[in-house]
């Protein structure tokens, strides 16, 4: 598994990075004790942040001949689909259960204290398409490597994961199924707020 | 005020890539599934597009736009018409401080929140949805931006459904869809 930060692989020393990574919030113990959420809805507010941020994916992806990208709800849907319009690309929604009405394929997958389980429309995607899948954050790659595995299951070819927001990986700590991982920033410390 | 009324020539391909599926959630309800749409480039485009030719250099601020249909649609009308985007959520998934509305569903009560200070008083807003039925939930989201003295200018859906007279519990505010179904 291959994880590429945008300043390391192209992009170093771009400003608009830093202008991204200072839209981000960080809020301390949420959902609960311990964890500093990374909240991106304060780079949502920041129309020149957010472009950049879907820019620098569409620059990436644009000649990489990819016809599908899918995003993990729901916050996955808020970047996913301006990308695939830049690109001309079909976007694929990835829920919880039951949510999406038609038939579905699902893959279950581990969280930190139980399961939770996705689910792909059948029918989104044919056999041979190339695809990425985008989100806002990237923490052990539970929920990617699901939706990596729910996409190679019909025969899909996952050329890249891409994340807003990444940890650098502990060694071994994050699979993906082997697939290249991009993302734009790492977390922000509260400190830097 | 519809799209679908205008006879623009985008519509047929929207309307015709949106995909009914019979007894969903619950038998009798026919949903309006919009996945279909997004698989399609060009209508998906063709969707946004009208909503961007509509609403730019109209002085808007902010597209609040409706967990989580509304996100799919939202954020790209707002980064081309240089307006924030604001996340409505269901309770518990915003991380800041918010405001709560509540809302009457068929059977029961749900609730929508926004983040405090995502919107300012003044700020000129629309509210996006994939689908306008009944109108409690745009309803809901208009209250969220009126009490932190937004001033909603206009509801926007790809689909309404007319025979709930969902745009008669908009206190008056216009509603624009692209598509109608019966």
């Amino acid at each position: 598994m291959v994880e590429m930060f945008a300043a390391e692989n192209g992009l170093k020393g771009d400003p608009r990075l830093q202008a991204i990574s200072n839209a981000i919030r960080v809020v301390p113990h949420f959902p609960k004790q311990g964890i500093m959420f990374q909240d991106i809805t304060t780079l949502l507010l920041d129309h020149k942040a957010f472009k950049h941020t879907v820019d620098i994916f569409v620059d990436r992806y644009k000649d990489m001949d990819i016809s599908v990208v899918a995003g993990v709800e729901a916050r996955g849907f808020m970047f996913g689909p301006p990308i695939a319009l830049a690109i001309g690309a079909k976007f694929v929604p990835l829920r919880k259960p039951r949510k999406l009405p038609g038939e579905v394929i699902a893959e279950a997958y581990e969280l930190e204290y139980g399961r939770d389980c996705l689910e792909m429309h059948v029918g989104a995607v044919e056999a041979g398409e190339r695809a990425i899948v985008i989100d806002d954050l990237v923490a052990t790659g539970g929920t990617l490597t699901a939706a990596i595995r729910l996409l190679e299951r019909v025969g899909v070819e996952v050329v890249e994961c891409g994340s807003v927001i990444g940890l650098r990986e502990v060694k071994g700590q994050r699979r993906l199924n082997g697939k290249p991982l991009y993302i734009l920033v790492e977390p922000r410390e509260i400190d830097d707020c | 005020m519809s799209a679908y009324r205008d006879k623009d020539p985008r519509i047929h391909g929207i309307q015709s890539r949106i995909r009914v599926v019979p007894n969903f959630p619950k038998s009798g309800i026919m949903f309006q599934d919009i996945t279909t749409l997004l698989l399609d480039p060009k209508a998906f485009k063709d969707t946004v597009d009208l909503f961007v030719e509509r609403y730019r250099g109209k002085n808007i601020s902010v597209v609040a736009g409706i967990e989580a249909r509304g996100f799919i649609f939202g954020p790209a009308i707002a980064l081309e018409i240089g307006a924030k985007f604001v996340p409505l959520r269901k309770p518990k998934k915003l991380p800041g401080k918010v405001i709560s509305e509540e809302y009457e569903l068929e059977y029961g009560r749900d609730c929508l929140e926004m983040h405090l200070g995502a919107v300012e008083p003044g700020d000129r807003a629309l509210v996006v949805d994939d689908l306008i039925a009944t109108g409690g939930t745009l309803c809901a989201a208009m209250k969220l931006l009126e009490r932190v003295g937004a001033d909603v200018v206009e509801c926007a859906c790809v689909i309404e459904l007319p025979d709930l007279k969902g745009r008669e519990q908009l206190n008056g505010k216009p509603l624009y869809v692209l598509v109608e179904s019966h």
